[in-house]
C-alpha cells in the first residue's frame, strides 16, 4: 500500500519535471497593428510587441512561442488557456479586467484624430463632424467611444484592422480616423500616409488616454508580478530603449 | 530588641518577590522596547526600500523618459530648423506633436506645459520654413527669367517679362550672385552683408520720386523683397529656435535636479531611519546592561551578602554561645531571617547562661556541704580530725582489723605541762604549740593513719596494720621529733615534750572504749613516770 503510494508520488514527480522541461510560454498578439505587431517581409511576426515579448520571455527564463490572434479573440483565447500572455497594446478597462490580470504599462500613448492634410478639419466636435465619416478599428474601446459620442452626428465605419482605417483615410474614403498616436505616427511616416495630418485641436478624451498593458490569466498574481519585475529589468538594463528605438524616433515608455 | 519591631518592619520592608518581579518587568519592558524599535526600524527601512522601488523607481523612469524625450525634442527641432526636405520637417514636427501630447503623462504640469510651448514654437518655425520655401521657389523662378537678361545673347527671353529699368541693368549680375548665395546659404553672414549692400545701392540709385512715377514694376525690387523674406524668416526661425532651446535646456535642468533630489531624499531618509534605529537600539541595549548590572548589584547587596552575614552570625553564635547583633536587612524575607537568627542567638545565650548558673549553684552547694562536713569532722585549730570523726572512723577500723585479723594500735598523745605554757606564754603561743604538734605528727604519720585532736592538748593516733612493737617505734619517733623541733614563739624557741600511751588490739579487747581505756591508762602511767616518755598498756 505504502509502496504503491510512493510509486505514484514518484510518477507524479517525474511527469511534472518532464512537463516543466518542455514548458513554453505561449504569447498572443494581434499581428496586424504596425509597428507593434505585423507580418514582415519573410512572413514572420515582428514588431515592438513581438520584441518585447521575446525579451520578457528571456528575462523569465522561458521559451517563447508568439502567435497572432485577431483582436476580438485575444481575451477569450487567454481565458480558454490557449496562451498564457497577451502583448497586444491593450489598455485597462473595467470589462477587460473581468477577463484577465493587467500588468504595469509597457508603453504609453494617447488617442488622436487624424485627417487628410488641408481637409479643413481643425477640431472635432459634433458640429464639425456632421456628415463626415469617422473610422477606427472594430471591437476596441475607440469604436465604443465613437459610437457613444458621434453616432448621432456622423457616419461611423469600423474596420477589422487599424491599418485598414488609415488606408481608407489616405484614399479619401473616410474623413477622420481615431487611433492611438503611435500607430498613427507610424502610418503617417510611411509613403501611404504622407497626405495625412493630426487634427490641430484634439478633443480632451480622458477616458481614452491610455497606457498599454500585458495580460495574464485572471488571478495569476505571481506571474503578473514576475512580468512587472521583468519589465522593470528590461527598462533598467536598456533593452527596452533599444527595442523602442527600432520602431520610434523617441522613447515611448 | 523589642518584640513589636519585627511586626512594624513587616509592614515597612519591601518584599523580595515583588522586587524580582519588578526587575524582570523592567527588563522585559526594555527588551520589548528594543525589540519594538528594531522591528519598527526594519519595517521602516523595508517600507522605504519598497517605496524606492514602488515610487522612486517609477519616478526616476519618468524623469529619464522625459530627459530622453527632451533630447529628442532638440533633435526634432533642429531638423525642423535646418532640414531643406519638407517631408523630413513634417515627420519631425509630427513626432514632436506626439511627444508633446504624451507629455500629459509627466507627473508635473510644468513639464507638460513647457513641452507644449516648445512644440508651438517649433510649429511656428515650421510655418516660417514653409513660407521661406515658397519664397525660395518664386526666387528660383525669377532668377531663371533674369538669367536670360543678364546674358545679352538671349534677348528673346529678356523681352518676355518685365525688365529692370536701364539704370539698374548693370546691377543684374551682382543681384543674381547675391540671390544664389541667399538661396543656398541663407545663414551665412557674407550673403547677408552682400544683400544689404546691394539693397542700399539700389535705394541710392532710385530716388523715391522715380519709384513713384515708374509705371512698370521693377523685377529687381520684387526679387529683393523676396530675398528679404528669406532672410527675415531665417531670423524668425533662428530666434524661435533660441527660445525653444532655452526652454528645453531649462526643462532638462529642472528634471535632472528633480530626479537627483528625490533619489537622495529617499536615501537620506533610509540613512536617518537606520541611524535613529541604531541609536534607539543602543540606548535600549545600554539600558538592559545597566539594569543587568543594577540587578546583579541588588542581588549581591540585598540577598547574597545578607545570607552570608546571617550564616556567619550563626557560626559565631554556635562558637561563642553569645548573641551577636545583625544589621537590619532591606528585604522583608531576609530581615525576617536575620531577626530569627538574632533571636536564636539570644535564646541560645540565655539557655547557656542558665546552664552555667545552675552548674555553679550545684558546685557551690557541694562545696558548702563539703565544708560543713569538714567543719563537723575537723578540728578548727590544727586542721586535724576531731574527736567525733575519730570515734566513728576508729570503730570502722577496729571492725575491719577484727574481721581481717590484722594488727591495730592506738596512741594517745598529751602535751606535757601545757597548762603552764598557756599560763606563761598566753593562749596564742599555746595554740601555736598545738599546731606545731599537729604538723609534726602529719609529717611523720602515714596517710592511712588516723590522727585527731580529741581534747585540749590531747591527741589520738590510730595505726592500722601496725603491731605493738611498730606502734611503740612510731610513738618514740614522734616523741623525739617533738623534742627536736622547738616551737618558735615571740619570746624565743620553746622546747615542748609529750607523753604517749600505747594500746594494741588483742583478742581480749572488747571494743573501742576498752582500747581507749587501756591507752589512757598507759598515758597516765607515762605522766606518772615523769612525762616525756612512752608507756604501753599490757594485754
Amino acid at each position: 500500500m505504502f509502496k504503491t503510494l510512493l510509486h505514484l508520488l514518484m510518477l507524479g514527480w517525474c511527469c511534472a519535471t518532464a512537463a516543466h522541461a518542455v514548458e513554453r510560454l505561449r504569447v498572443a498578439t494581434e499581428g496586424a497593428y504596425p509597428p507593434f505587431s505585423f507580418i514582415d517581409d519573410q512572413g514572420q511576426l515582428a514588431g515592438f510587441n513581438v520584441d518585447i515579448a521575446r525579451a520578457l520571455c528571456r528575462r523569465l527564463g522561458k521559451e517563447c512561442e508568439i502567435i497572432a490572434v485577431p483582436q476580438k479573440d485575444l481575451l477569450p483565447g487567454l481565458a480558454a488557456g490557449r496562451y498564457q500572455m497577451i502583448v497586444s497594446n491593450m489598455s485597462k478597462t473595467p470589462e477587460r479586467e473581468q477577463w484577465a490580470e493587467f500588468t504595469d504599462p509597457y508603453y504609453r500613448t494617447r488617442d488622436i484624430f487624424i485627417s487628410r492634410a488641408g481637409a479643413g478639419i481643425d477640431r472635432v466636435t459634433p458640429k464639425t463632424v456632421r456628415g463626415k465619416t469617422l473610422a477606427t478599428q472594430a471591437d476596441t474601446p475607440l469604436a465604443h467611444y465613437l459610437h457613444e459620442h458621434y453616432a448621432n452626428f456622423a457616419l461611423i465605419r469600423l474596420t477589422d484592422t487599424l491599418p485598414a482605417a488609415f488606408t481608407a483615410l489616405a484614399q479619401g474614403e473616410v474623413d477622420l480616423v481615431l487611433s492611438d498616436n503611435l500607430s498613427a505616427f507610424a502610418f503617417m511616416r510611411s509613403d501611404a500616409g504622407q497626405n495625412l495630418d493630426i487634427v490641430a485641436e484634439q478633443p480632451i478624451i480622458d477616458e481614452l488616454t491610455k497606457a498599454a498593458r500585458i495580460q495574464v490569466h485572471k488571478g495569476d498574481i505571481p506571474f503578473r508580478d514576475a512580468i512587472n519585475h521583468a519589465l522593470r529589468d528590461l527598462w533598467l538594463d536598456g533593452a527596452y530603449h533599444r527595442i523602442s528605438a527600432r520602431y520610434f524616433p523617441f522613447d515611448i515608455y | 530588641m523589642n518584640n513589636d519591631a519585627p511586626g512594624q518592619n513587616k509592614r515597612r520592608k519591601p518584599r523580595l518577590v515583588p522586587i524580582l518581579a519588578l526587575i524582570a518587568a523592567v527588563a522585559a519592558g526594555l527588551g520589548a522596547v528594543a525589540a519594538f524599535v528594531l522591528f519598527k526600524a526594519q519595517y521602516d527601512i523595508l517600507r522605504l526600500a519598497d517605496r524606492a522601488s514602488e515610487t522612486l523607481l517609477p519616478d526616476i523612469q519618468t524623469q529619464v523618459r522625459t530627459a530622453i524625450n527632451l533630447e529628442r525634442l532638440k533633435v526634432f527641432g533642429e531638423i525642423v530648423r535646418s532640414s531643406p526636405e519638407p517631408h523630413e520637417r513634417r515627420e519631425a514636427l509630427l513626432a514632436m506633436r506626439i511627444l508633446a501630447m504624451n507629455a500629459i503623462y509627466e507627473q508635473d504640469i510644468f513639464t507638460n506645459d513647457q513641452v507644449n510651448r516648445v512644440y508651438r514654437i517649433v510649429e511656428r518655425m515650421a510655418a516660417y520654413r514653409a513660407k521661406q520655401d515658397a519664397a525660395r521657389r518664386q526666387i528660383q523662378d525669377e532668377l531663371l527669367r533674369l538669367s536670360a537678361q543678364v546674358r545679352p545673347d538671349q534677348p528673346a527671353l529678356a523681352s518676355a517679362g518685365s525688365s529692370p529699368p536701364e539704370q539698374n541693368r548693370n546691377l543684374l549680375p551682382e543681384l543674381y550672385r547675391v540671390a544664389q548665395n541667399a538661396l543656398y546659404n541663407p545663414r551665412s553672414d557674407a550673403a547677408r552683408r552682400e544683400f544689404n549692400a546691394l539693397e542700399q545701392e539700389l535705394a541710392h540709385r532710385q530716388p523715391k520720386s522715380d519709384l513713384a512715377t515708374n509705371a512698370l514694376p521693377d523685377p529687381t525690387h520684387d526679387l529683393l523683397q523676396k530675398l528679404r523674406v528669406i532672410f527675415n524668416t531665417e531670423d524668425e526661425v533662428n530666434n524661435a529656435w533660441v527660445s525653444a532651446r532655452t526652454l528645453i535646456d531649462h526643462l532638462a535642468q529642472h528634471i535632472s535636479i528633480d530626479a537627483a533630489v528625490s533619489a537622495s531624499d529617499g536615501n537620506a531618509e533610509i540613512a536617518s531611519n537606520a541611524q535613529s534605529a541604531m541609536i534607539m537600539v543602543a540606548i535600549a541595549m545600554g539600558g538592559l546592561i545597566l539594569l543587568f548590572a543594577a540587578g546583579l548589584h541588588f542581588v549581591r547587596r540585598a540577598i547574597v551578602k545578607p545570607i552570608i552575614r546571617v550564616t556567619r552570625n550563626l557560626e559565631q553564635v554556635k562558637a561563642t554561645h553569645r548573641p551577636a547583633p545583625l544589621r537590619r536587612e532591606w528585604l522583608r524575607e531576609l530581615d525576617n531571617i536575620a531577626l530569627a537568627v538574632e533571636a536564636f542567638g539570644v535564646a541560645l545565650a540565655q539557655n547557656r547562661q542558665y546552664t552555667i548558673d545552675l552548674e555553679q549553684e550545684i558546685a557551690e552547694r557541694q562545696k558548702a556541704q563539703a565544708k560543713l562536713l569538714e567543719l563537723a569532722t575537723t578540728d578548727g585549730l590544727t586542721g586535724l580530725r576531731n574527736r567525733r570523726y575519730f570515734m566513728e572512723s576508729a570503730n570502722q577500723e577496729l571492725d575491719r582489723a577484727r574481721r581481717y585479723q590484722t594488727p591495730l594500735a592506738l596512741l594517745l598523745l598529751d602535751a606535757d605541762y601545757f597548762k603552764a605554757i598557756n599560763d606563761r606564754y598566753g593562749h596564742p603561743v599555746g595554740d601555736q604549740a598545738l599546731q606545731a604538734l599537729a604538723s609534726i605528727g602529719r609529717r611523720l604519720l602515714r596517710e592511712v593513719d588516723l590522727f585527731a585532736r580529741i581534747g585540749g592538748e590531747e591527741f589520738a593516733i590510730l595505726l592500722p596494720q601496725t603491731d605493738h612493737a611498730a606502734a611503740r617505734n612510731v610513738a618514740e619517733r614522734l616523741r623525739q621529733a617533738i623534742i627536736d623541733q622547738p616551737v618558735i614563739t615571740e619570746d624565743g624557741p620553746l622546747r615542748l615534750t609529750v607523753s604517749l600511751g600505747l594500746a594494741s588490739l588483742s583478742s581480749a579487747t572488747v571494743d573501742l572504749d576498752d582500747l581507749f581505756r587501756r591507752a589512757d591508762t598507759a598515758l597516765y602511767q607515762a605522766k606518772q613516770n615523769g612525762r616525756n616518755r612512752v608507756e604501753s598498756a599490757l594485754d
